[in-house]
């Protein structure tokens, strides 16, 4: 099998040699192929859950278009005061 | 210093849920996987083309990413419209891009035959439309860059668009010019009684709207180009003097404002599987994780 490459995928493998981490464009590909695989380990799990999924995910997605969203770092910071909040008493 | 992503409230509930159910067993380990899933957001943020769209699962411009450290950690994500998920890409162009294109030819068009001006400009005012969309479509396949984090020294003149906030308020520029030039263009078309000019003014008053309503950065580079182009075709007919003057300047600078808020933003959704132990373990539409699949985790 060819594979024709974008000039984009091309100029990564490149850096990526050149960079010294890899010896050369197979190890590159090694690597891509790797990460690939560990996403794709999963697959039975999501496909058995999707209508669970797809809900949650409408439910989130709704928010995001109403605009409903809070800067990462200071969501985190709530979730920390909070926890300490509730933890507090327990010690 | 502001999150190079954000969360929805949906998100931001299950992330204290994840914290919470391992938690309960040791908390040290719940701390080492929400700081794991804040590092894949800040990557995700700054890689935005990462991940797969899972059409047999969501209709909905998402793309999936798997922790996998986490066995059965997954992450979804979405990206402002028209920035990068192709489904909603594809309807953003079809919305906007044939209406105003249209709006533009059927104004330039008619002219060549009844206006007093030459030939030259309303064929390379058609032309320069033609351009454009050729532009904002090529244009469109580069992936947003990421909003910028909030060490950058302040900019008064040319603001560097921190969130959406900051996107939003710089925006609207963007759009008031979008405005203003369909308010002057109506105003020329009782003064010159250049009726056909009507269709200019609705395709800025249309391109205004969506950078104003929609956030919509096509519609923002679509007002940019076209503008620019049209100033471009009207100096190479009538000189310099008739094509920039101190109006036109202030309203290139806020199309190009827009634009520049526009672009950058990348808010991202992460939506985990787990409910808040305080709102929805009774009716939790997710699936409780395996435990042994958190063992590795401890």
């Amino acid at each position: 099998m060819n594979i024709d490459l974008k000039p984009e995928q091309q100029r990564v493998i490149d850096l990526a040699v050149r960079s010294g981490a890899y010896q050369n464009p197979g190890e590159v590909l090694d690597q891509a192929f790797e990460i690939i695989r560990e996403q794709l380990d999963l697959e039975g799990w999501m496909f058995e859950q999707r209508e669970a999924i797809a809900a949650h995910i409408e439910k989130g997605f709704a928010q995001a278009e109403r605009g409903e969203l809070i800067d990462g770092d200071a969501a985190v910071e709530m979730l920390r005061q909070r926890r300490a909040k509730r933890l507090k008493p327990q010690g | 210093m502001n999150a190079p992503f954000q969360f929805t409230p949906q998100a931001t509930e299950d992330l204290d849920a994840i914290w919470w159910f391992i938690a309960e067993d040791n908390r040290e380990a719940a701390d080492r996987v929400e700081m794991e899933i804040l590092a894949t957001c800040r990557r995700l943020a700054k890689h935005p083309r990462m991940g797969t769209q899972r059409k047999d699962i969501t209709p909905l411009a998402v793309r999936f990413w798997t922790m996998p450290k986490f066995p059965g950690g997954h992450g979804c994500f979405k990206h402002d419209e028209a920035t990068i998920g192709y489904g909603t890409l594809l309807a953003m162009k079809f919305r906007i891009l044939p209406l105003t294109g249209w709006c533009f030819i059927l104004g330039s068009f008619p002219r060549l035959f009844i206006s007093g001006e030459s030939e030259a400009y309303h064929v390379g005012s058609v032309l320069a439309v033609i351009l454009g969309e050729v532009i904002v479509t090529l244009t469109l396949r580069v992936p947003a860059s990421g909003a910028a984090e909030a060490n950058t020294r302040e900019r008064k003149w040319w603001p560097e668009i921190r969130n959406r906030a900051t996107a939003r308020h710089f925006g609207l520029l963007g759009a008031y010019a979008g405005y203003l030039t369909a308010a002057l263009t109506c105003i020329f078309i009782f003064v010159r009684r250049d009726y056909f000019a009507v269709f200019d003014a609705v395709a800025f008053g249309v391109l205004g709207l969506y950078t104003h309503i929609k956030m919509s950065r096509v519609a923002a580079l679509t007002a940019l180009v076209s503008y620019i182009l049209e100033r471009a075709v009207l100096g190479m007919d009538r000189g310099l003097n008739a094509a920039i003057n101190w109006q036109v300047l202030a309203i290139l600078f806020g199309f190009m404002l827009g634009f520049k808020a526009r672009f950058p933003i990348t808010p991202t959704l992460v939506s985990p599987r787990w409910n808040s132990p305080e709102t929805g373990r009774a009716h939790r539409p997710s699936p409780v994780p395996d435990r042994q699949t958190l063992k590795a985790v401890r």
